[in-house]
């Protein structure tokens, strides 16, 4: 099975501290609403295998990873949705908060991702 | 402007900003957002490295009969010792097949990397080729090429990564840097550790030629030191 990256997506509701635990180099994106739609802009320094504490703004950020991750939000309020880049499947409209999606330049064949955990 | 198939050229190059997939299935995909960007800054890496003809396809003119056709002329004028620089910037559909059936989305259709591969190989069996992929999958094209041309491809990822979209892809703006600093710029393999270097793990480009002299001359000059 093909390993394929997680993409999370992280609602940040107020201005919280994270600590991101990864496997490998990760690049953390603020998205940032533009009239063509969500754009997504590097924050920060790359995350290295281990944990990173970071404070963010409210606002939505996103990251992709090749190995299982772990968020802990020390404090703050932060919701986290896991996707897969799927550009064929439309965007459910019955999600209370649809995060935007992340722009790809591809689509993503079925394959196995890492996962997630939060605490 | 395009060369009359009585003439010939030394150098050629050919940029493809898809922005716009119209075609089903891909037309539900989004603008990509850097495509303008990037043909923008390939354009004017080519014009330092002292290119003169350049065509530019974007939006609604990266039709797979412009591309195709571009690519067939090249084949015609291109001289023995030519140089034609291929820069394709837009969506890549992977699908589940073998590589080579990957395809660049155009306006209003795509087309397979083993297609692009088989145009590409009927330019000077001599000639030059640059290719630089902003898109997912971009390292793909350099497993599928099957020409005998000395040939740099300049990805923006690997052949088994996807690229997000950004408002600029950060590989291109890190070539044009180092292509079009003065005085001159380094060498292959310096460009492969600058592009390389702090980008995440799941989003690598990719540098790679099948002419190992190229690694210790600059990446794009009109006339050839990697033999």
């Amino acid at each position: 099975m093909k390993r394929i990256p997680l993409q999370v997506t992280l609602h940040v509701k107020e201005p919280s501290v994270v600590e991101l635990t990864v496997g490998d180099s990760v690049q953390l994106d603020r998205l940032t609403p533009t009239p063509q739609g969500h754009v997504a802009e590097r924050c920060g320094d790359l995350l290295r295998p281990g944990v990173t504490t970071r404070s963010l703004d409210q606002g939505f950020y996103c990251f992709r990873t090749l190995s299982e991750a772990h968020l802990k939000v020390v404090h703050g309020g932060v919701g986290t949705t896991v996707t897969t880049n799927d550009k064929d499947t439309w965007p459910d409209p019955k999600a209370e908060v649809s995060p935007p999606a992340v722009p790809a330049k591809g689509d993503e064949p079925h394959g196995e991702a890492p996962r997630l955990t939060v605490e | 402007m395009m060369a009359t198939a009585s003439q010939t050229l030394s150098a050629l190059a050919i940029h493809i900003g898809a922005d716009i997939a119209y075609a089903e299935p891909d037309r539900r995909w989004p603008h990509a957002m850097a495509a303008r960007d990037t043909v923008q800054r390939a354009a004017r890496i080519c014009r330092h490295a002292g290119i003169v003809e350049q065509l530019t396809f974007g939006g609604e003119h990266a039709t797979v009969s412009a591309v195709v056709c571009a690519l067939v002329r090249a084949g015609a004028v291109l001289t023995n010792d030519g140089l034609l620089v291929l820069t394709f910037s837009g969506h890549t559909r992977r699908g589940d097949g073998p590589l080579d059936t990957a395809r660049w989305c155009l306006f209003d259709g795509w087309l397979e990397l083993s297609e692009l591969a088989r145009h590409l190989a009927l330019l000077p069996a001599t000639a030059r080729l640059v290719v630089i992929c902003d898109t997912c999958y971009a390292a793909a094209i350099a497993k599928t090429l099957v020409g005998a041309q000395r040939t740099l491809v300049v990805a923006g990822c690997s052949d088994e990564q996807t690229m997000v979209d950004r408002l600029r892809s950060e590989f291109i703006v890190r070539l044009e840097a180092f292509v079009c600093s003065a005085p001159s710029p380094g060498s292959l393999e310096h460009l492969r550790a600058l592009l390389e270097a702090d980008t995440p793990d799941c989003e690598r480009p990719c540098v790679w030629t099948n002419t190992a002299s190229w690694w210790s001359a600059p990446p794009l000059e009109l006339r050839s030191n990697a033999s």
